[in-house]
């Protein structure tokens, strides 16, 4: 749920981003296709995956072997995440296009409740569906694979669609694989270009401000947590019926020891070296981020907006869309959202019914301690893994239907459709039509239930090309979100190398039991921090988290995510 | 009542009179409130304060509910899994409950002790979704929703005491005339028995237009319910109010759907009350299952 | 007992109930199907249980389960909320419904009754879902217009949060139980009060009975066996305090509070996914549950010959 927001984020980057493996597009196995993905071509073959699939269409003549059969075929499909209606097949633009290509239907169905315990649920019972779109690091793929209710994937692929090999990326297979076999196709796998092409990343969400307040205190500088808290003051002061501070929902089990998604922007203000910090090389352990100092002082200055009336505690235990319902009110002098859902969502929305005036303007990174903020940007190492579970009736179909997703053809298909009908080659990249493009920004709701694009494989593969059409794009048409996430992105730096991907082990082992105790204490700790009446208190109060933590065997997790940080390393060959 | 007034039993009955409006209000306003908030503008509504009525009156809300195009066919499975469930399960658990009515019941003891026991143990939820999932190859057909929802202990022990409770002259009768028990279970114990026919379907009719849990485990995109809707918009709150808001129903947000949500899922469960009223106070009585 | 001579054999007795075996034998099938096969999920509370190797070859490890949860500090925090909500639950749920029906049934005009019966059953059709949707809405201190109305009356201050304290949790626990079922569960001695014989009230207003001592020697015993089934089934409740109604309401600040075992037991089992730990919860409060219910039900049988069996 909460993560939502995330998700779409990541959807929408990749809109942006993804269009890279279209840069082989020109290649794209068949000669005998002669699809309007050709035409892409004109992009240079800027990232690996594309480079091979070049290497191989120049190889292989033969058809892809997703060709030899297009009879009706339907197999189904678990999605790991309840919020996402807009990817259900329900005859789509794109859904169609894929049916009418592959003849492949998929089946696609979302938990009601609780994904975790309708996913425990299937695999406990081994009543898996054919298929299933999982985050790569969850817990639950661990246990997929060691009960074996997974195929791996290369064997599939030497047994069905031996040229489908080529086309992955072998740096990609190499950090996925477990004990040395591909289990999962991961999407949006970025490449070291990512950093330096597409969007801007911004790795946090941003705080904004409303512009009328904003204006109505003077237009100060806000450069400091200082500075922000002044701001605060005085807009409490012009606007007393307004909430000073707005964060996205508290929840740790859900969001991580930040607790908030929101909390990043402060987090790494006062403690801008957080990552690095939390490895100890010398005590072979890998730190929970609660023991560090900065950390905690992120908290400490929530609890210092807290004392001076700044920050409502009842968003400790709103619900996101209790908050984003106040949001869309335009009822906080400062708020924080995810970048793109503030401007295609947010402002317009509040434009529209409360007025120009009150939308919101991105602030700056905060200084702390004199010190600029740092933000963690790596590429994504992947979003979803998609499985094909021992409960599949035709795993030969589905891993080619794969191999189809997975080409550039299957790419443009799910992301522009047909050329000349719903997007036109611009300048060597893809663009939808302008009336789609329009309606896809003020009218997103029919645009997925007309078109569906970005929806139907959800096999997106991340690259140059798509990069740079989405970049195009934005700054086309949301200049002012293009130049926002320029302002933040300067904070950026890669942590690719730091090895961090991964780190929480299994819920179900020992391990896990105590990181979810940890978790636990941890969540219910937050309200007595920010809630503390005195320094004296919020200082007791976390020293008791901390010595119950001990007590819960804290030090064991951090061992054992020391041991995972090494293996990250490993994989990425760092090491 | 047929009592005589004395000065204090009239002030009594004054305060009592007060004290039941007084209970009806607190049990009414809630209801009422999210109504009336579920009819006001969204974004106003967010301001809060809507006390008695709707500040800014619109009906956005449900706009986007029916534009929902799952809305529709989830209601006539709910409507089909409430009616057909609870019929059957009546008469499933109506039929033990009237076997186990009976003293010269050979096991009656055992059954009893049987079904008592499922009210307190059971092997959790896994080792229940294999048996309906993969022994009884039930998932993804409607069936699912009614076999596993056939029986229930509490209303079987309803029922056993409504049938004990029954005058035995006529049964007797009826079997001197040769009837055997089914023809008399059937044709003349169920016609007698409405009020607790009535209370136990009114009873299976509330848990199955409730129930979504099932539905998830073993329903699927065909066999959508209101209440897993319901659950949709509850638990995947920001797609909601992305699909709202960009529907060009400006304001609406993703709580103000959830309220008008919450109203057309209760309603139709809440009208159908009224039908059945009139054999409650007979119908529901309880007691001991010694024979 | 139409007649049939109780020597006969077992197999001549059953034939000769053979209609009435039909009418029985479905449902007992059924509950061998749906309750007592899927009952061999127990055994996992003493494995290892992988779904790899499945209930039958997953490691034995004996009473290792309940060896830690003994030793577990959140479960033994989890069995004292269960008891402590459901205790409340008992003394304040159990007569609020009683008390209604008594009071209902001296309401002198029946259509009031009527409606008034109506009305408070309303709750009962709504599932806890949405009960602690409109909690959270009615009681937000800024804008529910519950909370508002309660500042107003100063039952509680301005800015308290109803739904992140710990402190009023249990409050709220019991009152939005008893608002949700008070209405439905008098519907039970409802009908009980009505199958009093009317001929007693009047000879009890021929003596000049008060009000009061006409319910207190003619509507309460008359109901006792009613109320006390219904006890002794509360009893063996105690140990199921409502899982969604807690789950629902938990939250950072009331997490403790809300730790019951259903809830614990469903966390560490599907949430997490440490089935057997999880199965091992579930099973220890079964068997408190059977426990408490039986001698609930054997305390009644001695000391007032009513009991459920």
């Amino acid at each position: 749920m909460g993560n939502k927001g995330m998700y779409a984020g990541v959807a929408t980057m990749l809109v942006a981003a993804m269009l890279t493996g279209c840069s082989s597009s020109g290649n794209n196995a068949s000669p005998s296709a002669g699809e309007s993905a050709g035409n892409g071509s004109g992009a240079s073959a800027s990232s690996s995956a594309a480079a091979n699939a070049s290497a191989s269409a120049s190889t292989d003549a033969s058809q892809p072997a997703w060709k030899t059969d297009t009879s009706p075929f339907t197999f189904t499909q678990y999605f790991y995440g309840n919020w996402a209606s807009n990817y259900l097949w329900k005859d789509q633009y794109a859904m169609k296009l894929v049916t009418e290509k592959t003849g492949v239907t998929i089946d696609r169905r979302l938990a009601t409740g609780a994904d975790d315990d309708y996913l425990n649920t299937m695999i406990a019972a081994g009543d898996l569906p054919d298929s299933i779109m999982l985050d790569w690091n969850n817990p639950a793929v661990t246990k997929l694979i060691q009960n074996g209710m997974v195929y791996s994937i290369d064997e599939l692929i030497d047994q069905y669609a031996p040229e489908f090999k080529s086309q992955l990326d072998p740096e990609m297979v190499k950090y996925h694989s477990v004990d040395g076999k591909l289990w999962y196709l991961p999407n949006i796998y970025e490449t070291e270009d990512r950093l330096t092409s597409g969007v801007p990343i911004v790795p946090i969400r941003p705080w904004f401000i409303r512009s009328d307040i904003y204006q109505a205190i003077g237009s100060p500088k806000i450069e400091t947590t200082d500075d922000l808290m002044n701001a605060l003051v005085a807009a409490k002061e012009k606007f007393p019926d307004v909430n000073p501070v707005g964060l996205e929902f508290f929840n740790v089990a859900q969001n991580g020891f930040r607790a908030s998604n929101s909390m990043d922007y402060l987090i790494y203000s006062f403690s801008p070296h957080l990552l690095e910090e939390q490895v100890k090389d010398d005590q072979q352990v890998l730190e929970y981020p609660m023991r560090n100092k900065g950390f905690i002082d992120a908290f400490r200055y929530l609890n210092q907006l807290y004392r001076n009336g700044l920050f409502d505690s009842q968003l400790l235990i709103y619900k996101q869309e209790q908050y984003e319902e106040k949001l869309y009110g335009a009822q906080y002098a400062v708020a924080s959202q995810y970048m793109s859902n503030m401007y295609t969502m947010f402002n317009p929305k509040i434009q529209s019914t409360v007025g120009q005036d009150q939308t919101y303007t991105v602030l700056d990174g905060l200084k702390a301690n004199g010190q600029d903020p740092r933000y963690p940007a790596s590429r994504l190492m992947g979003w979803q893994g998609f499985f094909i579970t021992k409960n599949a009736k035709n795993p030969e179909r589905i891993i080619k239907f794969a191999e189809y997703a997975w080409s550039d053809e299957g790419q443009l298909d799910m992301r522009y459709g047909t050329e000349g009908e719903t997007y036109d080659m611009v300048d060597g990249l893809p663009q939808l039509k302008s009336d789609i493009l329009d309606m896809k920004l003020n009218d997103n709701a029919t645009f997925n239930s007309k078109y569906g694009f970005e929806d139907s494989t959800l096999l997106w593969r991340a690259g140059k090309l798509w990069d740079d059409a989405s970049a195009r794009d934005l700054k086309m048409s949301q200049p002012e979100q293009y130049a926002a996430s320029v302002l933040l992105a300067k904070y950026d730096y890669d942590s690719y190398s730091l090895g961090m991907e991964n780190l929480e082990p299994d819920g179900s082992s020992a391990e896990g039991t105590i990181n979810t105790k940890v978790k636990d204490l941890w969540n219910k700790t937050i309200p007595k921090l920010v809630m503390a009446k005195t320094d004296d208190e919020f200082d007791s109060a976390y020293a008791s988290f901390v010595k119950q933590m001990d007590q819960t065997g804290a030090e064991k997790v951090e061992k054992t995510m020391y041991q995972r940080h090494l293996e990250d390393l490993k994989k990425k060959g760092l090491q | 009542m047929l009592m005589t007034r004395s000065r204090g039993g009239a002030a009594f009955d004054l305060f009592n009179a007060l004290l039941m409006i007084a209970l009806c209000v607190c049990t009414l306003y809630p209801f009422y409130n999210i109504v009336i908030t579920s009819f006001n503008d969204p974004t106003d509504a967010a301001r809060g304060g809507i006390t008695l009525w709707p500040r800014v009156f619109s009906i956005e809300n449900y706009k986007v509910v029916f534009r929902n195009d799952s809305m529709f066919h989830a209601f006539v499975v709910t409507v089909a899994r409430t009616l057909i469930g609870s019929a059957a399960a009546v008469l499933f658990t109506g039929a033990f409950a009237y076997g186990i009515s009976k003293s010269e019941l050979v096991g009656r003891k055992l059954f009893l002790m049987m079904a008592i026991v499922t009210m307190y143990f059971s092997g959790g939820i896994i080792p229940y979704y294999l048996v309906v999932a993969k022994y009884l190859h039930l998932k993804g057909h409607f069936p699912v929703y009614i076999i596993p929802n056939l029986f229930n202990v509490f209303n079987a022990i309803i029922m056993l005491t409504f049938f004990r409770a029954l005058p035995k002259e006529m049964e007797e009768s009826a079997k001197i005339d040769g009837a055997n028990e089914l023809r008399i279970f059937f044709l003349l114990v169920l016609p007698v028995s409405k009020p607790v026919l009535a209370t136990i379907t009114l009873y299976n009719a509330v848990f199955h237009w409730n129930s979504w849990y099932d539905a998830m485990l073993f329903g699927g995109e065909k066999l959508l319910t209101l209440q897993q809707i319901l659950m949709q918009i509850i638990s995947s709150n920001s797609n909601v109010s992305m699909i709202a808001s960009q529907l060009g129903y400006g304001s609406v947000t993703a709580s103000s759907l959830k309220l008008a949500t919450m109203v057309i899922t209760t309603l139709p469960i809440v009208f159908s009350y009224p039908f059945v009223q009139k054999y409650f106070v007979q119908g529901v009585m309880i007691g001991s299952v010694k024979g | 007992m139409s007649g049939i001579p109780v020597k006969q054999s077992l197999a001549r007795r059953i034939w000769l109930q053979r209609y009435l075996m039909i009418l029985t034998l479905p449902a007992v099938l059924w509950m061998i199907v749906f309750h007592y096969i899927p009952m061999y999920g127990i055994i996992i509370a003493f494995q290892e249980y992988t779904p790899y190797q499945g209930f039958l070859h997953s490691p034995w490890i004996g009473l290792a389960n309940f060896n830690e949860l003994f030793a577990d500090p959140t479960f033994r925090e989890s069995v004292f909320n269960t008891f402590k909500i459901s205790l409340a639950k008992l003394i304040f749920g159990f007569p609020a419904p009683l008390l209604l029906a008594l009071l209902l049934n001296e309401l002198v005009f029946k259509r009031f009754k009527r409606v008034v019966q109506s009305l408070t059953y309303l709750p009962y059709f709504v599932s806890w879902v949405l009960v602690v949707g409109f909690m959270y809405t009615l009681l937000d201190p800024d804008t529910g217009a519950v909370a508002k109305l309660l500042v107003k009356t100063g039952l509680i201050g301005d800015e308290v949060m109803l739904m992140g304290s710990a402190h009023s949790f249990l409050t709220l626990v019991v009152v939005t139980e008893i608002w949700k079922n008070v209405g439905w569960n008098s519907i039970i001695y409802l009908a009980a009060i009505a199958g009093i014989d009317p001929q007693m009230y009047e000879a009890a207003v021929m003596d000049g009975a008060s009000r009061f001592r006409r319910v207190w020697h003619i509507t309460l015993p008359a109901i006792k066996p009613t109320v006390l089934i219904l006890l002794i089934l509360s009893i063996g409740g105690l140990v199921n305090s409502n899982f969604d109604q807690m789950y629902l309401m938990q939250n950072s600040m009331t997490q403790d509070a809300a730790n019951v075992l259903s809830v614990y037991s469903y966390k560490m089992g599907l949430v997490s996914g440490r089935f057997s730990y999880g199965t091992a919860i579930g099973l220890f409060q079964s068997l408190v549950a059977f426990l408490l219910m039986y001698l609930a039900n054997y305390s009644s049988r001695k000391l007032t010959q009513e009991s459920l069996f």
